[in-house]
């Protein structure tokens, strides 16, 4: 239980880092991006919300820097985002919001996958070293994982979607059909999602195998691997119980900063094919220089990453006996 | 008579430290050249410098000027077709060959440098130094990093510089973390604790004492750095945050983008451009993985193959042997 | 030994491992017979073998490693077995005792758990059976059954080593293989941990292969000694007599170069030079570098093993030239 606490103690000032680096980076930034925001919308915006701009950024006001760091925290903590010049006149938040489902849905199903897959595969040939299984599958994952994502997604789109017209290239439902909990939507959704998680899951997978191959390597030299093989127990409970639960004590530390990746590459693969998830969105957002929905969403996305760096941390407790009981 | 000079050093322990990492370092590089993956490696890589290297050679011109009407496919007067401007591509590709990999190369560097100063500076000060620097690390490496890139991007004029800067302030603390793991063993060993009691200067300790044992590490994590710089570069490229009138794989991967080259047909616009920088990746990937194996023995894998049948037939014959000497009883 | 008093023997074992730098032979023609209800000591320093001849008999050599020679236990050649021979002599017949205070425990399972598996692992036992065995056990070996849910974590070194002793004897076996059973626990405990086998081999019945680099442990458990170097066994006999009157030069330097309580002061005899190296084959004896009584022609020819007195054999040229010379 402490170990919980203190990593949420260690991610609440993580948020506070990201909230601090979103507040000096306009301020920072050479061109003064701020006062051109202030330019651009000035026919389009009330002067109120020109003003809160203006809070918000510190343009042309002679508050000191500590008070505008106070006024941006308490807009934070009442849940405002600002309002995005690019979808003007509707919030961040709102825009957010609408987006951030599509990514959840895209970066879940890519992770589940992706480990169940890497992790058994690296399994397998730890077990199974040296041996052709292991000369075949550890380097062309390796070769797989290397690969930047948006070059595979873009491939992937022309020979599946374009070339074969297999599968949807873009969006993450036909925008013809509207939205609703009904089989057919679901089953539409599915399959536009195809590709990306595809995509995704082909390049992350070749990183959890290298990471499982490797700890599991490092424990089936252990004495206990020694003793479970002398004691005649059957190879599927040495290597599972004996060995990969050992293992993935290692590899779930590591899982943190895995989904930090997983959700990069999620944004990529969203641009290449625009899917309507965060990612897109700050591709748009950054296109359109909308710099409160920029700010907005790397604090989403932040959040998010934190949250699941979290529920990381508390699988970890849930498989290591040497911390839940301590 | 004079006094020995401060600085001398008594050989033994401090020595020792050199000379033993030294001679595990030349046995590992022995190891490293014979491994095919690093062999691999390292040839792709070399044919891609060289093939930066010799750009006007290959395909004289600038890459830039309009050279045939747009998307030409290929063909024998250009090897790689045409872009949406009108450029030739082959020409691209190789000249873009020289941005990616020096930029990347030298973002490599100063990710490596910056991870590499600071993960020893927090093993071998300890204290608050330790705790402040690890917190930072920490910060960093949980911040989502191409969010974080775009977001700093975004902000920056589009420069190559401006580009190396953000990756390099989101990349250091993989490098850091990793270092400073690996140095806080080497800090607590013996020799360093009597080097310090000598009076040797901290400086003089971490470069001569700290820093030959964690070589393989360092390499490693160059090679790491150097595969994050090529790799992010171009992504950040091809979203349009880096200088577009720059000749780079990214760039020539974003303007393929910006022309549907998907929806058009055009392949050869992108194909090339993302093959090159996927089997660069690679190839650093591969070099990385051999010198992981050369440096953990465990993860060293021995030809077992051969014994397997060797040992079956060991015991093939030694049955027939029982055979024979049941019959003969 | 009369024949039907012999539990294991060991006949002309050699070993094998491809390495790098060439092929290891870690060893060479090692021989021996192990009677019921005896405890044989292997002495020797790290490298001689010692480890390596208990990984073959009880069959968890690494898949790299040739055998040649004969294990026989109840008749079959151990070496040759498969399938479900092979899991019925593990554990049922012979079992292995690690070092239990580092890492012979799976630290994510509890003691019941490691005690349990290898039980259903052999016997047809519903789970409630099985875990029945587990207190019994435990208080066979001196700890109180109520820790039977306990991790390895949160047991002491000799409690942890006296749970690797219960799991070895769950399945009642002819043979207790101990690879340096002590050699990470303090003295006084080593002493309750020996003195506690002793007892339950007085109890059970079972022999025991005690192999160990202390030299006085060994000679002081064990009723006949078998000492080795470089992959072979240099010499065998009665254990008091090996001690007592040491005919192998490094039987007597290992003895002289051990510190005893209340032995007298002097200077401590040392052994000089190293171990050889196991890959390139010696052509004669494989002490001969750092013998004291060495004389030219004894690095010519293997020496064989001789008797020198009921039951003690040596492997030494300087007793072959005197046999010849009588």
């Amino acid at each position: 239980m402490r170990y919980l606490l203190t990593r949420l103690g260690f991610y609440l000032v993580a948020l506070w880092g990201s909230l601090t680096i979103n507040f000096l980076l306009p301020r920072l930034a050479p061109g003064d991006p701020a006062s051109s925001l202030l330019s651009r919308m000035t026919g389009q915006m009330t002067p109120a919300q020109l003003n809160s701009i203006r809070l918000i950024y510190g343009v042309d006001t002679h508050a000191s820097l500590l008070s505008e760091y106070g006024t941006y925290l308490g807009q934070l903590a009442h849940g405002n985002l600002g309002i995005s010049t690019s979808y003007f006149p509707t919030p961040v938040s709102t825009v957010i919001a609408s987006a951030i489902w599509w990514t959840v849905l895209l970066g879940g199903v890519s992770l589940v996958i992706g480990f169940a897959a890497g992790a058994g595969l690296g399994i397998l040939v730890a077990w199974r070293r040296a041996t052709l299984v292991d000369s075949l599958v550890t380097p062309s994952t390796v070769f797989l994982a290397s690969v930047p994502y948006f070059w595979l997604a873009t491939a992937a789109v022309f020979i599946l979607g374009i070339k074969l017209n297999w599968l949807p290239v873009s969006h993450s439902y036909n925008i013809d059909l509207l939205p609703a909990f009904s089989w057919p939507f679901i089953g539409d959704v599915a399959l536009h999602a195809v590709l990306p998680v595809a995509t995704i899951v082909a390049v992350s997978v070749g990183n959890w195998l290298i990471v499982m191959r490797s700890t599991m390597i490092s424990v089936l030299s252990e004495d206990y691997i020694t003793m479970a093989i002398a004691k005649g127990l059957s190879p599927l409970r040495i290597a599972l119980n004996y060995g990969a639960r050992n293992a993935l004590l290692p590899v779930t530390t590591t899982a943190g900063v895995a989904v930090g990746f997983i959700v990069s590459g999620a944004l990529l693969t969203e641009v290449v094919f625009s899917y309507s998830g965060v990612g897109y969105l700050l591709f748009t957002a950054v296109e359109g220089l909308d710099y409160p929905l920029i700010q907005g969403l790397l604090l989403i996305i932040t959040v998010g990453v934190l949250a699941a760096n979290l529920l990381v941390d508390g699988i970890y407790v849930l498989l290591d006996p040497r911390v839940r009981r301590s | 008579m004079t006094a020995p000079a401060a600085s001398a050093t008594p050989p033994g322990a401090l020595g020792r430290g050199l000379g033993v990492a030294g001679r595990s370092a030349r046995a590992g590089l022995a190891r490293l050249l014979a491994s095919k993956k690093a062999l691999f490696g390292a040839v792709v890589v070399l044919l891609l410098i060289a093939m930066g290297l010799l750009a006007p050679v290959i395909a004289p011109g600038n890459p830039l000027a309009v050279v045939a009407p747009q998307n030409l496919p290929p063909s024998a007067h250009h090897l790689l077709g045409t872009t949406g401007q009108g450029n030739d591509v082959f020409a691209q590709v190789v000249w873009g060959t020289r941005n990616s990999l020096a930029v990347g190369f030298v973002t490599g560097f100063a990710i490596a440098f910056l991870g590499v100063a600071l993960g020893l500076s927090a093993a071998y000060f300890g204290g608050w130094a330790d705790n402040l620097l690890s917190l930072l690390m920490n910060i960093f490496l949980v911040i989502p990093g191409l969010p974080l890139l775009v977001v700093m991007a975004a902000f920056l004029p589009r420069s190559t510089l401006s580009v190396s800067l953000v990756l390099a302030i989101a990349g250091w603390a993989v490098s850091a973390r990793v270092i400073r793991s690996q140095a806080l063993s080497v800090v607590r060993r013996d020799y360093i604790s009597a080097a310090t009691v000598i009076g040797e200067r901290p400086l003089r300790i971490i470069l001569a004492e700290v820093l030959p044992n964690l070589s393989s590490l360092i390499a490693s994590v160059l090679f790491g750095a150097i595969g994050y710089g090529i790799g992010s570069l171009a992504a950040l490229q091809f979203l349009g945050l880096g200088d577009l009138s720059a000749v780079s794989w990214g760039t020539i991967l974003y303007w393929a983008q910006n022309n549907s080259a998907l929806l058009q047909g055009t392949w050869w616009q992108f194909i090339p451009a993302g093959a090159c920088l996927a089997l660069t990746c690679a190839a650093i990937s591969m070099l990385n993985f051999a010198i992981d194996e050369v440096t953990n023995p465990r993860l060293r894998t021995i030809r077992e193959r051969r014994t397997r049948l060797a040992s079956r037939a060991l015991r093939r014959r030694r049955g027939e042997q029982r055979q024979e000497e049941q019959h003969a009883a | 030994m009369p024949p039907s008093e012999v539990i294991l023997d060991v006949a002309g074992l050699s070993v094998e491992f491809p390495t790098a730098r060439g092929v290891v032979r870690a060893v060479s023609e090692v021989s021996f017979q192990i009677g019921r209800g005896e405890v044989l000591g292997l002495a020797g320093e790290s490298g001689s073998g010692k480890s390596t001849v208990a990984h073959a008999i009880v069959r968890v050599l690494s898949r790299s490693a040739r055998c040649s020679g004969t294990v026989t236990f109840r008749g079959q050649d151990v070496l040759t077995l498969g399938g479900p021979r092979l899991r019925q002599y593990r554990w049922e017949g012979v079992s292995l005792v690690m070092q239990g205070a580092m890492n012979a425990l799976n630290p994510v399972l509890t003691i019941e758990d490691q005690i349990t598996d290898v039980i259903r692992a052999h016997r047809k036992m519903p789970r409630r059976a099985a875990r029945a065995r587990a207190p019994e056990l435990l208080e066979l070996v001196g700890i109180d059954p109520g820790r039977r849910g306990a991790y390895p974590h949160e047991l002491s070194g000799g409690m942890r080593q006296r749970c690797v002793i219960a799991i070895a004897l769950a399945l009642e076996p002819d043979l207790v293989v101990m690879d340096e059973p002590t050699t990470a626990l303090d003295v006084v405990v080593q002493r309750a941990i020996m003195d506690e086998i002793d007892r339950l081999r007085e109890q059970l019945g079972f022999s025991v292969l005690l192999i160990s680099h202390d030299l006085d442990l060994v000679a002081e458990r064990a009723s006949r000694l078998a000492i080795m170097y470089a992959g072979r066994v240099v010499e065998s006999g009665p254990a008091a007599q090996v001690v007592a009157s040491p005919q192998h030069p490094y039987t007597g330097a290992l003895l002289a170069s051990a510190m005893s309580v209340d032995g007298q002061e002097g200077r401590l005899s040392e052994l000089p030079g190293r171990p050889p190296d196991l890959i390139a084959a010696q052509p004669g004896c494989a002490f001969f570098a750092r013998c004291s009584q060495a004389r030219p022609g004894h690095d010519q020819q293997v020496p064989a093993l001789l008797e020198v007195a009921p039951g003690h054999e040596v492997a030494c040229h300087l007793y072959a030239d005197r046999e010849l010379a009588r």
